[in-house]
């Protein structure tokens, strides 16, 4: 009697794809996942999938994983697992951050910055179009704030139009997307997730915590541009803002292209739902 | 009190508050050494503060021993140099760094 065609079919590991692609990056970069976190990752990578906004995202780190080098590796660096990649491989880490500034789960979990480390996504600012792009911070709540520094940020050295970032307000009183040099999309609450975008020439939305939408639809003094520069976390541009470094807890970043309303409030659910399940309730 | 007065390893907790500050040739070298033994992964970044001087945080002592992240490049640089390495407060270094974000009433509320 042949074999049943059910026992010779392999089992399914029942690892999201590109939540395993993410852990076998991070064991070549030297770090480690646990079993609890890659099953958080692979819940994310299905929310994700599910919400349909996984093409929205060229970069995203979720800051997990055990040890340092874990935490570096980015989980998305593309639109596709296996479309085009983007950027460096791991970010680079300049300071550099050490492995005391890193925990991955509890009340203090996340990269802490100190207002002089930076991360370099090499994902150069240019790869979007200036009316097509977000950016995203996700930082712990549970950590006083220094007012004024950037968690992300992209602008170049000569234009005014080209600076974008999410920065701290005052200390401890929410955050700000800045757009050019000269506007703004302010979220006044204790929040602990803005995402930043401009969906079109000249219109721009942030949310706060998936909702709190702010939008801007004029620039008079100058349509927003991209820069070729690099996008950079704990930092807007390095070698042009020396003091606006962040030191925050920063506990999730990504970049990438514009979303719905929807589309944000799913993404801020399952960012979330990552964060708890890491017990970082940030 | 200067880096060589300090014995490594030492302690995370105390690290994070102070910071390494040296003069722009001791940050050439740093920079020399990087490239040509450190790993590109992890960079020592020196920052320029308004007196010419550069600084960094000298929690990157816990990284500097075999296995730690710059271990490469550090174990190159010429310990004699050390006496020229002071260890301040990070508060005080971050206190002289030009150009800062100004919260000047950009918001659009």
């Amino acid at each position: 009697m042949p074999m049943s065609p059910r026992l010779l079919r392999p089992i399914a590991s029942g690892v999201h794809p590109e939540a395993a692609a993410w852990r076998t990056a991070v064991v070549a970069n030297g770090g480690s996942v646990s079993s609890t976190t890659l099953k958080a990752v692979a819940a994310f990578c299905k929310a994700i999938d599910e919400a349909g906004i996984r093409d929205r995202f060229y970069r995203l780190n979720l800051f997990a994983g055990t040890g340092l080098s874990a935490c570096l590796v980015p989980l998305y660096r593309g639109q596709s697992r296996t479309g085009t990649q983007y950027g460096n491989t791991t970010d680079t880490n300049n300071g550099p951050f050490v492995s005391g500034d890193y925990a991955e789960t509890g009340a203090s979990g996340g990269l802490k910055g100190n207002a002089s480390k930076y991360l370099d996504t090499g994902l150069a600012g240019t790869t979007f179009s200036a009316g097509d792009r977000h950016c995203s911070a996700y930082w712990n709540a549970n950590a006083t704030l220094t007012g004024n520094r950037a968690f992300i940020g992209n602008t170049d050295t000569t234009s005014t139009t080209a600076w974008f970032d999410i920065h701290s307000r005052h200390t401890n009183a929410g955050s700000e997307a800045q757009l050019t040099q000269n506007y703004g999309l302010s979220h006044t609450s204790a929040n602990r997730h803005q995402l930043a975008q401009y969906i079109g020439a000249t219109s721009a939305v942030s949310y706060s915590d998936g909702g709190d939408k702010k939008t801007r639809d004029a620039f008079p003094l100058g349509s927003p541009t991209a820069s070729s520069t690099n996008w950079f976390v704990f930092s807007l541009n390095p070698s042009l803002f020396g003091g606006v470094r962040t030191d925050a807890r920063i506990c999730t970043y990504s970049i990438g292209l514009s979303m719905t309303d929807a589309n944000a409030l799913a993404f801020y659910n399952a960012v979330h739902a990552f964060q708890t399940a890491l017990t970082r309730q940030a | 009190m200067t880096l060589a007065d300090l014995t490594l390893p030492v302690a995370y907790s105390w690290a994070v508050s102070q910071a390494l500050v040296f003069d722009a040739a001791l940050a050439a070298r740093l920079a020399e050494v990087q490239g040509q033994h450190g790993d590109p992964r992890h960079v020592p970044a020196p920052q320029r503060m308004k007196d010419g001087r550069y600084f960094l945080s000298a929690d990157i002592l816990t990284e500097c021993l075999p296995g730690g992240l710059v271990y490469g490049g550090f174990s190159r640089l010429d310990a004699a140099r050390f006496n020229d390495i002071e260890v301040l407060p990070l508060a005080d270094a971050l206190a002289l760094l030009p150009d800062r974000l100004d919260d000047d009433g950009s918001d659009d509320e």
